[in-house]
């Protein structure tokens, strides 16, 4: 066994890495990623140089379980939910209309679904979905359809995976604010899926 | 319904929240109470949890850079940087 796990025996080392072969060959997709995410082009492009730095500089700890693309897409995640929990506080207001969730004649007097809106099964079957390019298309479209701002705080829950508490820090909103805000996207997504992909025959 | 049982509207919104924490139990055993009577809200549960999931899994499926390529001159400025090392230090 070696001393150093990270540079010796058959683990790679740095000069195995590829960094120009990742930027050929991955750069459109981590850079899109990152667009998806920060909506600027300056930053984006900052975040994709630096994920690509740290890949090379920790090539070693690569145990090749995942696929390379899948293990770079990690790295830039992680850099991205450090820069969004760094970003500079902001307050989000949210007029009321924003907030409103429900159609008209979604519930009935006693807040019951009614017969109109009843929800339709979906097929969920995530294992078809995952190599479902055109899927992970229509999930990304879905999403970028929210209003900015609830799309703002649904991906930094839900893509970023930051927890509530800094969520509401960080973009200065109440809690009681924050529950309508992802009630009202994710009953938006869910509708938008429906429409364009589990609802279709 | 009884009084105690969240109607439809309540349990879509407590559906919400119960992703972001952990309900207290008398409020999550009313939902499942409600949802063991109602088909749609039963499905709406389970479909806002699958969706958290898909968007969990999102950045490792999802095949981002056809509609919107990196610009050339980042790509040129990224490259430059890989010139320089994995440090930034001159090769």
């Amino acid at each position: 066994m070696s001393a150093n796990p990270e540079s010796g025996g058959d683990s790679p080392s740095n000069s195995d890495a590829k960094p120009e072969a990742w930027l050929r060959d991955f750069g459109d997709h981590l850079y899109a990623y990152a667009m998806f995410r920060v909506r600027d082009r300056q930053i984006a492009e900052d975040l994709v140089q630096e994920a690509l730095l740290a890949a090379w500089k920790g090539y070693g700890k690569f145990q090749g379980r995942s696929s390379e693309k899948t293990w770079l897409t990690t790295i830039l995640h992680n850099k991205i939910v450090d820069f969004v929990r760094k970003a500079s506080r902001e307050n989000l207001v949210f007029t009321e209309d924003e907030l409103v969730a429900e159609k008209p004649g979604e519930f009935d007097d006693e807040g019951r679904v009614t017969v109109d809106h009843r929800i339709g099964a979906w097929a969920m079957r995530p294992d078809q979905l995952a190599h479902s390019g055109e899927f992970w298309e229509v999930l990304m479209s879905c999403i970028g359809k929210l209003p900015p701002d609830i799309g703002e705080v649904f991906k930094l829950r839900e893509i970023d995976g930051l927890s509530t508490e800094e969520i509401c820090k960080q973009k200065r909103i109440q809690k009681n604010n924050y529950w309508v805000i992802m009630h009202r996207a994710r009953k938006g997504l869910r509708e938008c899926l429906t429409r364009n992909w589990f609802g279709k025959t | 319904m009884n009084k105690m049982i969240p109607n439809c509207r309540q349990t879509q919104e407590l559906h919400s929240r119960g992703l972001d924490e952990k309900l207290p139990w008398l409020q999550r055993l009313a939902v499942r109470i409600h949802c063991l009577l109602c088909t749609c809200c039963s499905r709406y549960g389970k479909q806002l949890k699958f969706m958290s999931r898909l968007c969990d899994q999102l950045p490792e499926y999802g095949d981002f850079g056809k509609k919107n390529p990196m610009p050339e001159e980042s790509r040129q400025r990224i490259a430059q940087a890989l010139k320089r090392g994995p440090g930034g230090e001159a090769e």
